[in-house]
């Protein structure tokens, strides 16, 4: 353990990670459960990354629950995305900053991802979302943000509020305005 | 716990907002606030480059290429609205702004105010609004509209009297009036907005007759970051100007420029020696029209020591209506050591060969310039008024050593050549070609200035006995098809690609017929020069000439 303690600043080798993930760390949703999830694992979320580096020792970090204390992470939220973290943690690194946008549209998401995702209820999909934002795993937001965009595609704006249960919070004239902007921002010759 | 989409984090919907298609994501942000204000985001809009268009007749045109390219926006007609509200959305991320515009319009010139209005007014999206009177405080960057404006430049389709030349007609007075406003909004812009990178005054003379108070203005907050600086102007009549008194100390705190263009008049030792003291400068663009006799000429020792330097320096040379002292030309420019890339010559009339005729000044450039000369363009008007039987300058083709052949054997470097308005016999353009073979990029001569005199093409072919008394005429585009085709392949084959000459049509306005619109000629040639920043600028200079 103590031997692990002096890896934990993230080393890419695969035999190291995969050890490491076997230690379980504690986390804690805003509603008050207390989840395990492998340290490797959780620590594709940015936001458990800091805190592991800066409490520093496996010690604390086996036995305090890491608190996290945004609304949307729920205990169901948290679970999904502790299932999440569990199945990707062994991902080769994508380097988000510098992927082309085209090509990151165009890429779909793999099966089990897609089965993820879909979930019927959409207040738990918009809690994961932004428990994601909020825990910082940009792999888990992207995933989030492509299953939502593959429901937008194609769609008129009021299906897409409807689908969404997005209120219009415009006026009728704000509206016709942002209408003939749109018109004329992608007019044909 | 029921969340509606509305109460996702920005970020979430900017995520999902930038898997979608651009149509997709438009229709998608017209649901509600958030969305919409998630999409005028700098991610969406990758290309920072925003070029606006408000002449009064073109405008869509050249709206609808650039918005198109850029942003693949594409506006119908009468768009102005829509235009300025969604440059009101975009430009405080927008990095690169060039706005073209009528200056002898009242109404393009009242857009051009507008638009400089929205970059000077403060960011409508923010929650605090600033009063208006200009009141400066620590954060007011963050809400200004122009805080990531980094290249600003004015593109005139025209050019406009200095406001000393204005008459007192309703008209004048008016565009005199906006000129005052535009003048003031932009020293108020210069002052306001972010550390600029490149700013173009479109060589208007109204704008640039107070160089030295934007020049003040811009060292405040300028000196470190301006890279490109365009103070030459084009004269509506290049006889009879003002000339304007610049102070060459104002040019002293700009410790990064690297391109700036400036007219002959008020360039003089001392300011050679100011740039050759910051040896930052690579590209030195020259606009020369008449020469005031007190002009007191440059020493060659200056370009010398200016040359020796900055070695990377790049001279552009504009000679437009040149024509009282080409003495002063000589000794002041051509005869030194000025690192020569890039010469025009527009309607610089000399005729004879005389040591003031163009010949000379080519002569010049090829023996003292050939090793760094990039492009050579020399425009001219044909002679007479009625169409078609209108006669280039012969000054060329009357020497037996043709200029332009010596200035294509001597320049190595030689990537562009264009020849409008002067004869040139068809061998010696074979000669001009081969030479240079393919290495010449560019190369525009007109159908109508190819001379057949002592062609041995056109003797082959018997032209002479059958043609030649009875047509009196011995230029190319009089000849019989047959001809035309063998002469134009046999100048082409060198070159290696296809290659025609310049119809009759193709030749700018001025050179076939009216005089008024002779500026327009070069006017959007030197414009470009001051569109385009940094590296690239060599490269495309000396592809693009004359079209």
């Amino acid at each position: 353990m103590a031997d692990n303690a002096d890896h934990i600043d993230g080393d890419d080798n695969e035999d190291v990670r995969a050890q490491q993930n076997l230690i379980k760390i504690k986390l804690k949703s805003s509603e008050g459960g207390i989840y395990e999830c492998g340290l490797t694992a959780a620590k594709m979320s940015d936001l458990v990354k800091n805190m592991v580096e800066s409490l520093g020792t496996d010690a604390v970090v086996t036995t305090e629950p890491i608190i996290l204390g945004n609304e949307a992470v729920t205990d169901a939220a948290l679970k999904k995305i502790i299932e999440w973290v569990e199945f990707h943690w062994d991902d080769p690194p994508v380097d988000h900053d510098f992927e082309d946008e085209k090509d990151r549209r165009n890429e779909e998401l793999s099966h089990w991802d897609k089965q993820f995702i879909d979930v019927d209820d959409q207040a738990l999909l918009f809690d994961v979302i932004a428990a994601a934002n909020y825990m910082d795993i940009k792999g888990l937001v992207e995933v989030g943000a492509k299953h939502i965009c593959s429901k937008i595609r194609g769609k008129s704006c009021q299906e897409v509020r409807e689908m969404l249960k997005i209120t219009n919070d415009f006026t009728a004239e704000e509206e016709d305005a942002i209408h003939k902007e749109n018109a004329w921002i992608y007019a044909k010759d | 716990m029921a969340f509606a989409v509305n109460y996702l984090p920005s970020i979430v919907v900017l995520n999902i907002l930038r898997y979608l298609s651009p149509e997709d994501r438009l229709r998608a942000s017209a649901t509600c606030r958030t969305w919409r204000h998630c999409v005028f985001t700098r991610t969406h809009w990758p290309h920072k480059r925003f070029a606006v268009d408000v002449t009064d007749k073109r405008w869509t045109a050249v709206a609808r290429h650039e918005l198109r390219r850029n942003n693949r926006c594409n506006p119908t007609l009468d768009s102005t609205p829509a235009l300025k509200c969604f440059l009101s959305k975009c430009c405080r991320f927008l990095e690169e702004l060039v706005i073209t515009f009528d200056p002898n319009s009242t109404a393009s010139l009242r857009h051009l105010l507008d638009v400089i209005d929205i970059l000077l007014s403060n960011d409508t999206n923010c929650n605090q609004n600033l009063s208006t009177d200009g009141s400066v405080d620590d954060n007011q960057w963050l809400r200004s509209n122009s805080r990531r404006l980094r290249r600003l430049t004015l593109n005139p389709i025209n050019v406009t009297k200095s406001l000393e030349e204005f008459g007192s007609n309703e008209n004048d007075a008016h565009i005199y009036q906006l000129f005052q406003q535009l003048v003031q909004r932009l020293d108020q812009l210069v002052d306001k907005c972010e550390p600029l990178e490149h700013i173009s005054f479109g060589c208007l003379q109204p704008v640039l007759n107070h160089s030295n108070r934007f020049l003040q203005t811009l060292a405040k907050r300028h000196s470190l970051s301006l890279k490109c600086l365009h103070l030459s102007s084009v004269k509506t009549d290049p006889d009879n100007y003002p000339v304007l008194d610049l102070s060459v100390h104002l040019l002293e705190p700009f410790a990064s420029l690297r391109v700036l263009s400036i007219d002959f008049d008020v360039l003089n030792d001392q300011m050679l020696r100011l740039m050759a003291r910051k040896a930052t400068i690579d590209t030195f663009v020259v606009n020369v029209h008449g020469i005031d006799e007190q002009h007191e000429g440059l020493s060659a020792s200056s370009w010398s020591v200016l040359a020796k330097s900055n070695p990377n320096l790049k001279v552009t040379l504009n000679l437009i209506h040149t024509e009282d002292s080409i003495a002063v030309l000589r000794d002041s420019l051509l005869d030194t050591d000025m690192p020569l890339a890039h010469f025009r010559a527009y309607f610089v009339y000399t005729f004879g060969p005389s040591d003031d005729s163009i010949c000379h000044l080519v002569n010049l450039v090829a023996n003292r310039h050939s090793k760094t000369l990039l492009s050579v363009t020399l425009v001219n008007a044909l002679k007479g008024t009625k169409t078609r039987h209108q006669r280039p300058n012969p000054v060329f083709a009357e020497l037996r050593e043709n200029p332009l052949v010596m200035l294509a054997w001597r320049s190595r470097q030689l990537q562009s050549l264009t020849i409008i308005g002067y004869e040139v016999c068809d061998s010696d353009l074979i000669a001009i070609t081969r030479l240079r073979g393919s290495s010449l990029r560019h190369f525009s001569f007109p159908l109508c200035c190819i001379s057949l005199l002592h062609s041995p093409i056109a003797e082959d072919e018997g032209y002479y006995d059958d043609y030649f008394d009875r047509r009196m005429t011995y230029f190319l585009d009089g000849a019989p098809q047959h001809i035309q085709t063998k002469v134009i392949e046999d100048i082409a084959q060198p070159l290696d690609r296809r290659w025609t000459p310049l119809t009759y049509e193709q030749l700018p306005n001025a050179v076939t017929n009216s005089v008024n619109s002779m500026q327009t000629t070069y006017l959007s040639t030197i414009l470009r020069d001051q569109t385009i920043c940094g590296e690239s600028h060599h490269k495309i200079n000396a592809t693009t000439d004359t079209n």
